[in-house]
């Protein structure tokens, strides 16, 4: 994966943008709910048995003769998951996905090196996806979404998580006409379809609703989505659209 | 190139309807996308009748239309006339004579019938006759072979005119109407044309083809041998001698020609398998008995002709060798004496036997073979045997009475009817004296050029074009079962 020295500057200045409260195991620059050992003040609490008499407030403990513990944010390292659809449909834009998962980990690796690029790089379209499973962090889903039965799975994501919606130009207007068997690259089932005019506007009205439906459900469950074109230049996915989806920042 | 059915070229309007139904139901192209969630939603429609402006030409239609093309074709049963001159039944009449055999123009015969059929009659009917000895028909030269005798080529030549354009003729000689392949041999022959033999003579006859000289003869039997030498001119040569026990002779002259067929002659004496004995006047079981146990030896009761006829106090029918038994009036006195002859063979030594019996005396007429006293009682008279002895006496078991009456039948077979010719040469009949003229006439044959009148040659071409049609249809329809 080769990026030019000027991207690569311009994602030094990126940052992956979190709005829930995150936590991770490892001690880092982002301020968690978990209280923690950082001079942030959150809260109080009561006293509950087993809390650190270190953390008692004894100002109010002067004053009211109560037991309170001071809280304060906890700052914890990001953890990001990067899930890169590699099922067959993904093929023509497979290399684009790839490149932009890259530069996904280069920006939050900066923080705390979790997505190690050669991973990314091993990746082989073709062979079954499922989004992993991420306790804590930021989920990152690039995809092409045309698998329904990923709802199902991105609902179980308990963790703020981005879905990055990428699609071919042949996909987004399909550059297909005449009497065709119409192949299906994951399942190989096949329909036969006189491909005219009308038929491509249908596509393309159907693709629109079939976009908005996504990107309502992800809204629907306060999930950043962004849907792009793999013809896209990369430089201003990450510089723009991903910084106007609120996954970078 | 015409077609017998033209009105099924009508069927190649089909191909319009093919076009058309291809046009309108055009095989799908394969696309692959990534899915069909979308795709699927959308309702498959027919194509408008604008997507029929834009035929796509593709390799099914093409076969397709090939196919129905070369069906329609074969329907129409196309051929092509070719014109060629019209074959000429032709003969090629084989003299096989037996004088055919001089030299080796019978193999030169068979060779030029076979080159000439190959280089020129090839797209002739050719049938080939000859005799041998019985006229036939045949396809190839080769299976002809020399007679060993004379061939009468007229029947054979008016049975290949009967049938044929051309009459060739191979021989040594020409004949009328046909036209002739001659192949002569060297003018050297001299032969054997005439043999007879008798029990003291031999005789021969011969013709001389070439320049008169000296021929070399050999005369043999079974037991002799003469060599001597015809004088140059002489045509008939003859030794006398003894034959009447040879049991073959052999003539042969040494002409040093290119033609030995006649050069040999050769008689035998010809001897029946059984031997008759024919038995008249009394009868005497002693006499029957000792015929009938002889081997190859019948007995039959009367006159008939006979090898061994024999006359019991009567005259014996006819035979080769007759015997006359007489019954003995009186008793000869005296010693008895056997004379050496093959009729009394092994009898010497059974004198005392013989002394025994009662003989009486015969007529002194030729050879006598027993005498008795001053009397003959046995002689024999050219091939007449009278015998005077009480045969009942003799029949009763004494061994001289069957060892002469074997003496008697051996004799008989002896003295069988003379030599006979049975064949001349190695294997042939004495050849007929036209034969010996080897010589013959040599002549190349001339061929007429082709006749004028020329055949419509028609080849059939329905059955190509049937064959192209399921090409072409087994073609296309592996093409769709090809993998996309």
């Amino acid at each position: 994966m080769v990026f030019d020295e000027g991207f690569l500057r311009k994602l030094e200045a990126l940052r992956l943008a979190v709005r829930r409260s995150i936590s991770g195991r490892r001690e880092g620059e982002r301020l968690t709910k978990r209280r923690g050992g950082s001079s942030d003040f959150t809260s109080h609490r009561s006293y509950t048995q087993g809390d650190e008499f270190r953390a008692i407030d004894w100002n109010i403990y002067g004053r009211l003769g109560l037991l309170y513990i001071k809280e304060f944010s906890r700052e914890e390292a990001l953890t990001v998951r990067l899930a890169i659809d590699t099922s067959a449909s993904m093929a023509p834009k497979f290399e684009f996905a790839q490149r932009l998962g890259a530069a996904l980990a280069l920006v939050a690796n900066q923080e705390a090196p979790s997505m190690p690029l050669p991973e990314i790089e091993n990746l082989k379209v073709g062979s079954p996806f499922s989004v992993p499973t991420v306790p804590r962090g930021l989920a990152i889903v690039v995809s092409d979404l045309w698998d329904e039965g990923l709802r199902q799975q991105l609902m179980k994501m308990r963790v703020e998580t981005a879905v990055i919606h990428v699609l071919s130009p042949e996909e987004l207007d399909p550059p297909i006409s005449g009497k065709l068997r119409l192949v299906d690259s994951e399942t190989g089932e096949s329909v036969v379809r006189f491909v005219g005019d009308e038929e491509r506007a249908a596509y393309r009205r159907l693709l629109a609703d079939h976009c908005d439906a996504w990107k309502k459900w992800c809204f629907d469950r306060e999930m950043n989505y962004l849907r792009c074109s793999s013809s896209t230049p990369l430089e201003e996915v990450v510089q723009v659209y991903l910084r106007e989806a609120g996954v970078l920042e | 190139m015409k077609f017998e059915n033209p009105a099924a070229l009508w069927g190649l309007a089909s191909l319009i309807l093919l076009i058309l139904f291809s046009l309108w139901r055009q095989a799908s192209a394969k696309v692959v996308v990534p899915s069909l969630l979308l795709w699927k939603k959308i309702p498959e429609r027919n194509p408008p009748v604008r997507a029929l402006r834009r035929p796509r030409w593709r390799l099914e239609l093409l076969l397709q239309a090939l196919a129905v093309s070369a069906a329609v074709g074969a329907l129409a049963k196309p051929y092509k006339e070719t014109d060629e001159p019209k074959p000429r039944r032709v003969a090629l009449v084989f003299d096989t004579s037996a004088r055919m055999r001089a030299g080796d123009r019978l193999a030169k015969m068979k060779k030029h019938a076979s080159q000439l059929i190959q280089d020129q009659l090839r797209k002739d009917v050719v049938t080939c006759y000859d005799a041998a000895p019985a006229p036939r028909s045949f396809k190839s030269p080769d299976d002809t072979h020399g007679a060993d005798g004379h061939v009468d080529l007229a029947p054979l030549i008016a049975a290949a005119r009967a049938n044929s354009d051309l009459v060739i003729l191979y021989s040594d000689h020409e004949v009328e109407g046909t036209l002739p392949a001659l192949f002569g041999a060297p003018a050297d022959n001299a032969g054997i044309v005439a043999f007879s033999v008798s029990d003291d003579e031999a005789f021969i006859r011969i013709v001389n083809h070439g320049a008169p000289r000296k021929i070399p003869i050999l005369l043999k039997t079974d037991s002799a041998e003469f060599r001597d030498t015809i004088p140059a001119g002489q045509l008939t040569w003859a030794h006398k001698a003894d034959y009447s026990k040879a049991a073959f002779l052999r003539v042969a002259i040494e002409p040093a020609d290119s033609f030995p067929l006649d050069d040999a002659v050769e008689a035998t004496r010809l001897v029946g398998a059984t031997s008759l004995v024919s038995l008249n006047g009394l009868y005497n079981e002693g006499l029957v008995r000792v015929f009938r146990s002889m081997p190859g030896v019948s007995v039959m009761n009367g006159e008939l002709p006979a090898r061994v006829a024999v006359g019991y106090d009567r005259d014996p029918g006819p035979g080769d060798v007759r015997v006359w038994l007489y019954t003995p009036k009186a008793n000869l006195a005296g010693a008895l004496k056997v004379e050496k002859h093959p009729l009394t063979a092994d009898l010497e030594a059974r004198v005392n036997e013989l002394s025994g019996l009662t003989w009486g005396e015969v007529p002194a007429l030729g050879k006598p073979l027993i005498r008795v006293g001053d009397k003959v009682a046995a002689a024999l008279q050219g091939k007449e045997l009278h015998v005077c002895v009480d045969v009942n006496q003799w029949q009763k078991g004494l061994k001289s009475f069957p060892i002469f009456w074997v003496n008697v039948v051996d004799f008989a077979q002896g003295a069988a009817s003379g030599l006979t010719v049975v064949h001349g040469g190695p294997k042939a009949n004495l050849l007929d004296e036209r034969e010996s003229d080897t010589a013959g006439k040599s002549q190349e044959l001339s061929l007429p050029p082709a006749t004028a009148a020329r055949n419509l040659v028609r080849a059939d071409l329905s059955g190509g074009a049937a064959w192209s049609a399921l090409f072409f249809l087994v073609l296309a329809w592996l093409l769709q079962l090809r993998p996309d």
